[in-house]
């Protein structure tokens, strides 16, 4: 794990426990460096390269002659990868889990949360299943509120080990990070869930971490994920939540990202929300009642019927969202969430329009 | 195109300078500048005040506190004194294709280079090279360096503030020893060269007004 620097900036960031690597332009910058690895600085090298930037974490890689980017200062969406361990084996899962143990990415998000300049406003963690890494989560979020005061931490989770409460006591109890806890429910009642998440037993447990979180006073912004299954279900879905999960700080509907194994299930993923709208606007209007705050993240608004406009969205990182052909003249495209970048490969969550100046007007 | 996108960046990482409070010091812009032609903007506050300043030795100068004269040298300091380098750093050696590493480091690091170096993102997200935005502090003020660490005794400050101010020298190629963090008389002869380039007074210690031109935030 390393920082880098510019060569101007050396004298100013140098610190023991920190790894720098140094943007060196010129030979002299390089002699420079080499001249203060002699000098017994064991922690500063050197890199030539025209793509790594100031403040930049890497991770070299020596044999392929390459280094990994973790986080970069200049991308308005930060998050560490924490493992890619799962106990749940959702049918849209866009990242499938893997079985091996990767325990080593805990040291790493604490090497890159400490070798990070300036604390970011929120950090994403991400996996995976996070929970399973127990105490190494903790060991992350205790880093977080040391090395990154102010940063807001978003961590998605299925939440269901929290029903054991040696999990939750040793991941929440005292915990000073400000955390929001980012948790899917998929149904309410255990064989919609169970089914979508592939996981006997899921729905309770994941209610049980849900009511562990809260015990803690934690933020919870639940995730509906809106495949097939889940939009059968979705009006009895928000009156389920406004019923029995009044505490929840939000809940997020969300569009399927068309890849992972979403791509195979693709009969009970690829749905058009178009079709759909009565089932938004009805499950809307159920948390809009029971008085939840609720938003739409990852549906284009061409796919949206729009009474539900202002709670869309612009929800897709950065680095994965684009726009397709018929957006460019589209006079809403700067308040639109856009598309994911593998809909090419996978689908649209609608038929795209153009919506003309007087529809977005009228 | 570039030029101007610097400009502006260097705009927003003065901003919250105005606003933030208690900020100890203030961003080093980190734009490639040349330092001596540079005509970007000048932040209003010194890197810092006498007060960050733990190790000035005995001369502090807390008679002429704000040292305005001096501040202009600010400007100057996120591109170090290259312009200062004595010759016989300049040795252009064939450049070797990685950086040897004296020390017993995790792995060896082979450097990049620049045509085939790619620099992937895990979570499969490029990294978008032709980007044109440099990245900013975040908004935030605090300076690079700042950001609290493990918490050091005093001893330890003072062995890291030495070591920082020992780097500077020694890139500017005014100082030949260790880096160890000791300000030894060789150390403190570096500072009275540096002074003397910069128009300071030649105390030979770390004064604030030496360790602003150096565009090194205090150790505090």
């Amino acid at each position: 794990m390393h920082r880098v620097v510019s060569y101007a900036n050396v004298a100013a960031e140098w610190f023991p426990e920190l790894r720098l690597l140094v943007l060196a332009r010129s030979a002299d910058e390089r002699a420079a460096i080499e001249d203060l690895q002699s000098a017994g600085l064991p922690n500063v090298r050197w890199v030539e390269s025209s793509v790594l930037q100031d403040g930049d974490i890497v991770v070299p890689r020596s044999v392929k002659d390459e280094a990994v980017v973790l986080l970069r200062e200049s991308d308005t969406h930060h998050a560490l990868f924490m493992t890619n361990r799962c106990n749940s084996y959702c049918l849209m899962c866009s990242q499938p889990p893997t079985p091996a143990d990767d325990s080593w990415l805990v040291d790493e998000a604490v090497d890159a949360i400490r070798h990070l300049r300036s604390p970011p406003l929120l950090l994403g963690l991400t996996g995976g299943e996070p929970l399973l890494l127990g105490v190494g989560l903790r060991r992350v979020l205790d880093a977080v509120s040391k090395y990154l005061p102010g940063t807001q931490v978003e961590i998605l989770t299925n939440g269901r080990l929290f029903s054991d409460w040696r999990v939750a006591a040793q991941i929440l109890t005292g915990l000073s990070t400000p955390v929001r806890w980012l948790v899917p429910l998929y149904g309410h009642a255990d064989f919609v869930h169970d089914f979508v998440v592939q996981a006997p037993g899921a729905f309770d447990e994941t209610l049980a971490g849900l009511m562990a979180l809260q015990a803690q006073r934690q933020q919870i912004q639940l995730r509906i994920v809106l495949i097939e299954p889940v939009l059968q279900v979705l009006p009895e879905l928000a009156s389920f939540i406004g019923r029995n999960l009044p505490f929840v700080r939000e809940v997020a509907l969300m569009g399927c990202e068309p890849i992972g194994f979403a791509l195979a299930n693709r009969e009970l993923c690829e749905v058009d929300l178009a079709q759909w709208s009565d089932t938004l606007e009805l499950a809307a209007r159920q948390l809009r009642r029971h008085d939840i705050p609720h938003l739409l993240m990852n549906a284009p608004l061409c796919s949206l019927p729009k009474a539900l406009w202002p709670i869309a969205q612009r929800s897709i990182s950065d680095w994965k969202n684009v726009y397709a052909a018929e957006c460019e003249a589209c006079c809403v495209k700067a308040d639109c969430s856009g598309l994911f970048a593998w809909h090419e490969r996978g689908w649209k969550p609608a038929p795209l329009r153009t919506i003309e100046s007087a529809e977005a007007i009228a | 195109m570039s030029k101007f996108i610097r400009n502006i960046s260097l705009f927003v990482a003065g901003l919250p300078l105005l606003t933030t409070k208690s900020i100890s010091a203030v961003p080093s812009p980190t734009v490639d500048v040349q330092p001596l032609d540079s005509t970007g903007p000048i932040p209003l506050r010194p890197l810092n005040r006498e007060m960050d300043n733990l190790f000035a030795g005995h001369r502090s100068h807390s008679s002429h506190r704000s040292h305005s004269s001096h501040s202009s040298h600010y400007s100057g300091s996120g591109g170090g004194g290259s312009s200062y380098r004595a010759p016989a750093y300049v040795a252009p050696s064939p450049a070797p294709s990685y950086a040897p590493s004296p020390s017993p480091a995790p792995a060896p690091l082979y450097a990049p280079r620049p045509s085939g170096g790619t620099a992937t993102n895990q979570l499969n997200a490029p990294s978008t090279p032709g980007r044109s935005t440099q990245p900013l502090h975040n908004g935030t003020g605090t300076p690079p360096g700042a950001v609290p660490r493990e918490e050091l005794s005093n001893p330890e400050k003072l062995r890291l503030q030495v070591m920082r101010v020992q780097i500077k020298l020694r890139a500017l190629g005014l100082y030949d020893g260790q880096v160890d963090g000791v300000l030894n008389a060789e150390t403190r002869q570096g500072l009275r060269y540096f002074q003397d380039l910069k128009g300071l007074q030649k105390t030979g210690t770390m004064t604030t007004p030496t360790l602003n031109a150096m565009g090194i935030p205090a150790v505090n």
